[in-house]
């Protein structure tokens, strides 16, 4: 089999195809609102909200509706919540957070395993992700999901720098700080409930983090580490996808794999450098 | 007390009709925690003040209440005459550096610019007017030839400078800092205190908190001493007294008053 066939090769079906539409548009948006997560230590809370949407996942798919309808609105509701818990328990909302995180976690296991064999649902496909399983429609959300996301943040692009930078300037500056932030929160949200298609709820943070810290060591600007960080998520996802169809591996452990050799290469070579 | 700035002629002149900051019995109070109360004093446009007071003598609400984010429970404070609430824009702040998120990958020309939020139009497009103002503040604290560093990579004084220069380019006419001198070694801090210095002859007002007493009597016009009330006000030589001294440190400090001979 000549290079040429072997890479065309996945993509001539159509799960595969419509896996790496789903795969290039969260590689776009993860980074976006990565490169916010990280600097503002949002790792955490990230991984808590991925974990927060699993029950309103499951109540979607228990009343036999498509998981968005799950999704979406569990997600608005953490972030908003999260957002609440930082801003009045400050540094305790780590705590908060975590009780927060496990016990909805934990109430989402609970539904599915009640309730989950009725309706043919899998739970690793839930956890670990199923990006060879999406359709159409999944796509057209997703992309759907994704413009919003890149328009919000064309349009607050400024505040938001402004407010995570210096938010006691920008409150001077006349910028309604709060609303930022959970402008922020919800942005971050939406973006981990379009990636747990492909990585699953316990593997978000390896597309949401990985890329962003990465592009963070290879660049200075924060329009250059987004660029890079677009081009890590690209890699890692489209070399996850080949490693799943030839190494008959679950896609979405491939795709985290991949983010996370790709970081590890990184600071290697940085170090290698400076 | 209350009679500031008439020992320099060249404020005199400049001393515009209406004071730059003028707090009358202003209380501010958290709950039923009363953290400034009657706090009276005038600053005349251009004059250079020192706020100087221990660690929640309210220093940093003082500054908060004058740029208009906490409002006083009694008493007025004004800016030009206008309510800070609703003067914004011509008071610039220079928040403490522990409240600035460092990690955060913005360059000098980013910080700066961020002084022309408020102007920017649709999608926060940068005019021609926009970037000269923001060349214009860079070059008038001497760091033009940085502006396309990371804010990160600067010492401390630059980085108040970086600040300094997005106030001005926000046309403030009265800039705050708060702690101004912290993280900044004493290299720097003379430096800084030289551009501050130039920027309170082309006619800005500037007031900033510090705990660095010797700073401050060498170099501030004006200094305001605070403890949850005004215990003094006026020219350094004046206001520094030992009754004073002891209010605000303790009694140790009045001894180590010939350190720095005012």
């Amino acid at each position: 089999m000549d290079v040429i066939s072997y890479i065309a090769e996945p993509f001539q079906y159509g799960f595969m195809l419509r896996a790496l539409g789903v795969a290039v548009i969260i590689s776009i948006v993860c980074p976006l609102v990565g490169v916010f997560v990280i600097t503002r230590g949002y790792g955490f809370m990230g991984d808590a909200m991925a974990h927060s949407i699993f029950p309103g996942m499951a109540l979607a798919l228990i009343a036999g509706l498509s998981p968005w309808f799950g999704m979406l609105p569990a997600a608005l509701v953490f972030a908003f919540l999260i957002g609440f818990l930082i801003r009045k328990t400050g540094i305790q909302a780590d705590a908060a957070i975590g009780i927060l995180f496990a016990s909805l976690f934990a109430l989402g296991i609970v539904l599915i395993s009640l309730f989950g064999s009725q309706v043919s649902v899998n739970l690793e496909d839930i956890l670990l992700g199923q990006i060879l399983a999406v359709t159409e429609g999944d796509i057209l959300v997703t992309l759907g999901v994704a413009l919003l996301t890149l328009l919000v943040f064309a349009g607050y692009f400024k505040e938001l720098v402004f407010v995570s930078f210096d938010p006691i300037g920008a409150e001077v500056a006349g910028i309604r700080v709060g609303w930022i932030d959970y402008l922020l929160l919800a942005l971050i949200s939406v973006v981990i409930v379009v990636t747990i298609q492909a990585v699953g709820v316990i593997l978000v943070l390896a597309m949401l983090i990985a890329p962003a810290a990465a592009a963070s060591l290879a660049a200075n600007k924060i329009f250059h580490i987004i660029g890079f960080g677009v081009l890590f998520a690209l890699i890692a996802s489209i070399t996850g996808l080949y490693t799943s169809y030839y190494g008959n591996l679950p896609s979405g452990a491939s795709i985290a794999l991949a983010s996370g050799i790709i970081f590890a290469i990184v600071a290697t070579l940085r170090r290698r450098i400076a | 007390m209350n009679h500031p700035g008439h020992h320099d002629p060249e404020l005199e002149t400049h001393t515009a009709p209406l004071p730059a900051v003028d707090a009358h019995r202003a209380r501010v109070t958290y709950g039923e925690n009363t953290v400034l109360k009657d706090v009276t004093f005038s600053v005349p446009s251009g004059a250079f003040v020192g706020i100087v007071g221990p660690n929640g003598a309210g220093k940093s609400t003082l500054l908060k209440t004058l740029v208009g984010i906490i409002e006083p429970t009694a008493g007025s404070v004004h800016i030009y005459g206008i309510d800070p609430a609703r003067s914004r824009g011509l008071v610039g702040y220079v928040p403490q550096s522990e409240d600035v998120n460092w990690q955060f990958p913005v360059t000098v020309w980013d910080v700066v610019m961020m002084g022309r939020t408020p102007s920017l139009g649709a999608f926060r497009y940068e005019s021609t007017t926009d970037k000269h103002a923001v060349m214009d503040a860079l070059h008038r604290v001497g760091l033009l030839h940085r502006k396309d560093e990371l804010v990160h990579s600067l010492s401390g004084g630059q980085r108040q400078r970086v600040f300094v220069a997005r106030a001005l380019a926000q046309d403030a006419r009265v800039l705050l800092l708060d702690e101004a001198f912290s993280g900044v070694d004493v290299g720097s801090q003379y430096e800084l205190v030289a551009v501050l210095r130039r920027l309170c002859e082309e006619g800005q007002t500037i007031l900033l908190s510090t705990h660095d007493l010797a700073n401050m009597a060498r170099n501030m016009d004006l200094v305001l001493c605070l403890n949850g009330h005004v215990c003094a006000w006026g020219p350094p030589e004046d206001a520094f007294t030992p009754d004073v001294l002891e209010e605000l440190y303790g009694p140790h400090v009045v001894s180590a008053e010939s350190t720095y001979s005012i």
